[in-house]
């Protein structure tokens, strides 16, 4: 009696302990796991690889460098605009992009935003602090030739506990001087959801 | 003092054309200068959403998803309900006069005024 007592003891106890603890697992990124079905890791980069491909294999990439006389172009990334019913931060996949124009030497980028008024700002400051021989001058950046800008948009369908969800990716590049449209990219994902 | 005359008159030449840089391209607007001069105002107050995203999101109406927070919205009221209704109660209580109970309606669990402290078995 005594021992089967001490038997349930301990396998309470343990059941107890082991229900109580949190498991976390490191996964690959790149690894499909969807939970509840909204936005997440996958298809930010699922969009990030599609736009990435179409930006630079593009004809306005090879336009611009033989109009220009072998120059590459500069870009500089506008906003994004979410309009899809879920929070969606574009600068993950926007930031991929971004670096996909550095690593692959095709396409030049400028700071823009909240980095760039930082940047004025420390140049405004070296201005009065830093020794003249290191102090860099106002009025010597480099001028964009396109801007980047997007939007997200997205459809859903819902009935009971069937849903089918539809994101819509655009990202537009546009010639600063004319406001011509020079590439327009899009990744579409549509998933159903049954609860 | 004709060399001087010369010299100044290049100056302002320069400084002309330098100034007036922007209108050499014979087909620009003439009235650029009005756009120019509205987006130099604007221009600090659109550029700081530059590489950002903003968060137009709308509600989309999931019929799931309405039903559990219906469901909450309805735990949340009697529980509210019940904590007020205990409250208001134990409030009249003046040991003479209590309203707790006039004999129209019999106490359940969730009307007792000691709801939320005892409960009925």
């Amino acid at each position: 009696m005594k021992k089967i007592f001490t038997y349930s003891l301990v396998i309470i106890i343990t059941c107890l302990t082991t229900a109580c603890n949190r498991h976390v697992t490191r996964i690959d990124p790149t690894e499909q796991k969807d939970i509840s079905g909204s936005w997440n890791n996958t298809d930010s980069r699922l969009t990030a690889e599609q736009l990435t491909d179409d930006v630079l294999k593009a004809a306005w990439l090879t336009n611009f460098i033989q109009a220009k006389a072998g120059q590459k172009p500069v870009v500089i990334c506008g906003f994004v605009d979410n309009k899809s019913h879920e929070h969606i931060e574009a600068e993950t996949f926007i930031k991929d992009l971004e670096q996909a124009f550095i690593k692959t030497q095709k396409v030049r980028l400028v700071q823009a935003g909240k980095k760039r008024e930082e940047l004025r700002a420390e140049r405004a400051d070296q201005q009065t602090n830093a020794a003249v021989s290191t102090m860099k001058k106002f009025g010597l950046e480099v001028g964009a030739d396109y801007i980047l800008q997007g939007s997200v948009n997205s459809i859903v369908d819902a009935h009971k506990r069937k849903k089918v969800v539809y994101y819509q990716v655009n990202l537009e590049l546009t010639d600063m001087q004319t406001n011509e449209v020079v590439w327009i990219g899009d990744k579409k994902i549509a998933k159903y959801i049954k609860n | 003092m004709k060399k001087t005359f010369t010299l100044c008159m290049a100056l302002l030449a320069l400084y002309s054309a330098n100034s007036f840089a922007q209108i050499i391209n014979a087909d620009q607007n003439p009235n650029y200068a009005v756009s120019k001069a509205k987006y130099m105002q604007l221009a600090d107050s659109i550029n700081q959403y530059h590489a950002t995203t903003l968060q137009n999101t709308y509600k989309a109406y999931d019929w799931y998803q309405a039903k559990q927070e219906r469901r909450n919205d309805r735990i949340t009221f009697r529980r509210q309900l019940r904590m007020q209704r205990a409250k208001n109660n134990l409030q009249f209580n003046n040991g003479w006069y209590h309203n707790w109970n006039n004999g129209f309606y019999p106490y359940t669990q969730f009307n007792s005024p000691l709801y939320p402290f005892f409960r009925w078995p």
